[in-house]
């Protein structure tokens, strides 16, 4: 055995390791986050979300703790997406997560190349799952998942966007098979989520 | 906007007449006339030399098809006037930029895209930002004017300053464009250039010059009556738009158009009711109103009442009217003989309504022949749609428009190109090589 352990080969074994971490760049950004988090999250108030714009989000079912950016519309009037695979973005032309209606949130998926994005996991989360976005105030809502849909990429669905008779927030990404000529997904996956009161 | 005592609107949000009000300004900043229009596609204002010299404006509309960036090396707006950047796309500048003005006032810069605005981190920009896409400035900016963002967000980073115009001094001169249009379609040679353009006013900037088509020849005139006219031109018949004559305001901007059709000749045979040049030249005319005016709650049904009249002297025969925003055209009533013919006493009614989600402009254009020679006659009409300000206390929220869905999809071919193929066959089989030297030295060990 001792001979096995000699400098030479010591040396190869870590150039082989090290090698192989930059060959297929792990993904190594994870999105840990601890359930005492949003325990400690849910304790505080929540009377004051709406004062401020969303920051961040957290869903502890599948490890996600990223930051938020605000957008808008693209110019063929769909909601733009984020910039980043590893962020999310929020609608800022629909509610604000805790107002009156939906509030909306989107995240990239991956598709083929292994390479990892934020909402990979989304189709993963279940009914009863908690959901938890902090505004630049520091002040956090909570919410839990209703319901999940799948839709059409072109469907125009109002429910997602406009529904006024609660406080929402909807999560998006993509899903379906790869469209190369519209370069983009057949289908949307849809998380609705509830505010908890 | 913001809770609480507003200068302009009172007490409380949101402030429809607000959004009515920017969307007013919309508007008005919209109807002028792009002084240059860019190469479509995405334009760094810093780096570009198709306007003139490279970083440097002078007062004028600037339109852009798609989106524009304020690079590093800044920009400079030199001259007293009014400056107009429109776009199709989004508005950015980069980390550190500048907007400079020079000889120009903040007050009379405008910026309105139609995708979100966005100033990076300690750059320094001038002038009035109109964008219902939302605004963010990056921490450390410095901006002089005002963000003006219904229905979006204003965002402000960390020690971001905005400043409005200390005093933004009431115009006292009016802008005009005056376009000179030359129809040659029975066999005339004049060019608009031939016509010569007369302004009647106080401190006209040009008092005569030369007929330019569109967009025609910008002037400045002090506020008050005015008359624009041209010297006669045999041959030709004229007419002019409302706008070449009346009383403007300070800070006003108008647009005179002057058309000179050529004269067809005499056609023997057909002199029955002609004038005394012997030609009778068929008319049509259409005006056209909308209900309601404006959608103060935001989108909004609207329905487009079209009365078309014949002020000519012949009969007209194939009547069409079409609007190039509303498709679903009615005809109410008018054909009072019921013969297809839009004869002279009669008024033709047609209706078409359609559903807005932003303010639009829209042109009906009425055509019928009279002795098989076409009239034709055109009318616009604004409708204001107020962009829903978003609660900004706990309420319902009313936005009534629905996005599409975000493309939220990495595609394969964003990682399949030929590097990464080759980066990673040489990995592997170095890999493999490294991994037959380690077996090797463990044999001969």
């Amino acid at each position: 055995m001792k001979k096995y352990l000699t400098g030479e080969n010591l040396f190869i074994f870590v150039v082989v390791i090290l090698f192989l971490g930059v060959l297929f760049r792990a993904e190594l950004k994870t999105f840990i986050l601890e359930d005492s988090d949003i325990a400690n999250i849910s304790l505080r108030n929540q009377a004051s979300a709406t004062d401020g714009i969303p920051v961040r989000l957290l869903i502890p079912a599948i490890g996600i703790d990223v930051e938020i950016e605000s957008l808008g519309l693209t110019e063929d009037r769909a909601m733009d997406s984020p910039k980043d695979r590893f962020n999310v973005a929020w609608y800022n032309l629909g509610a604000r997560p805790g107002d009156m209606g939906s509030a909306v949130i989107a995240g990239h998926t991956n598709w083929k190349n292994g390479m990892t994005a934020v909402f990979d996991n989304l189709s993963q989360l279940k009914i009863g799952d908690k959901v938890s976005v902090e505004n630049n105030n520091g002040i956090p809502t909570s919410f839990m998942v209703e319901r999940i849909k799948v839709y059409d990429s072109e469907d125009i669905v109002p429910e997602v966007f406009n529904l006024a008779d609660g406080k929402y927030l909807n999560l998006i990404t993509c899903s379906g098979t790869w469209n190369r000529e519209k370069n983009t997904p057949t289908k949307r996956l849809v998380v609705f989520s509830r505010m908890i009161p | 906007m913001p809770g609480g005592v507003q200068t302009n609107y009172g007490v409380g949000a949101p402030y429809p007449q607000a959004g009515i009000d920017q969307g007013s300004a919309l508007v008005s900043l919209a109807a002028n006339p792009c002084t240059y229009t860019f190469p479509a596609g995405a334009i760094d204002l810093a780096t570009d030399t198709t306007h003139g010299p490279i970083g440097v404006y002078t007062p004028g509309v600037y339109c852009i098809n798609g989106a524009a960036t304020i690079g590093t090396a800044g920009i400079t707006l030199t001259g007293n006037g009014t400056f107009i950047f429109r776009m199709t796309g989004a508005l950015n500048t980069v980390d550190n930029s500048s907007v400079t003005l020079s000889a120009a006032s903040a007050c009379n810069v405008w910026w309105t895209p139609i995708g979100a605005t966005t100033l990076g981190a300690n750059s320094v920009f001038e002038g009035n930002v109109i964008d219902a896409a939302g605004i963010t400035m990056g921490s450390g900016a410095n901006w002089n004017g005002r963000a003006l963002a219904f229905g979006g967000t204003v965002t402000t980073g960390l020690n971001a300053i905005i400043t409005a115009p200390n005093v933004c001094a009431p115009a006292t001169t009016a802008d005009m464009y005056v376009i000179k249009q030359v129809i040659n379609n029975d066999g005339g040679t004049k060019v608009a250039a031939d016509f010569t353009m007369n302004v009647t006013a106080t401190n006209p900037l040009l008092a005569s010059f030369a007929g330019v088509e569109s967009p025609g020849t910008f002037i400045t005139l002090d506020a008050g009556p005015y008359t624009i006219d041209e010297s006669d031109m045999s041959g030709y018949t004229k007419t002019l738009t409302a706008s070449c004559s009346g009383t403007i305001a300070a800070g006003e901007t108008r647009t005179c158009i002057i058309t000179n059709d050529d004269d067809a000749p005499i056609a023997s045979g057909s002199s029955s009711g002609g004038s005394s040049s012997g030609t009778i030249r068929p008319r049509i005319s259409v005006k056209k109103v909308p209900s309601p005016t404006s959608l103060a709650d935001g989108a909004g049904t609207v329905l487009y009442t079209y009365t078309v009249t014949n002020p000519g002297l012949l009969d007209l025969d194939n009547v069409s009217v079409t609007d190039d925003k509303c498709s679903a055209m009615n005809f109410v009533s008018g054909d009072d003989d019921n013969n297809l013919e839009l004869d002279t006493k009669e008024t033709w009614i047609y209706s078409c309504s359609t559903f807005l989600r932003q303010t639009t402009t829209n042109i009906v254009t009425a055509t019928g022949y009279g002795h098989e020679r076409l009239a034709t006659d055109t009318d616009t009409a604004t409708v204001v749609v107020a962009m829903t300000p978003r609660p900004t206390v706990a309420g319902v929220s009313t936005t009534t428009f629905t996005p599409s869905f975000p493309n939220t999809g990495i595609g394969p071919d964003s990682e399949s190109n030929i590097a990464n193929i080759v980066v990673r066959t040489f990995g592997i089989l170095t890999f493999l090589s490294l991994l037959y030297i380690a077996i090797r030295k463990y044999r001969q060990a």
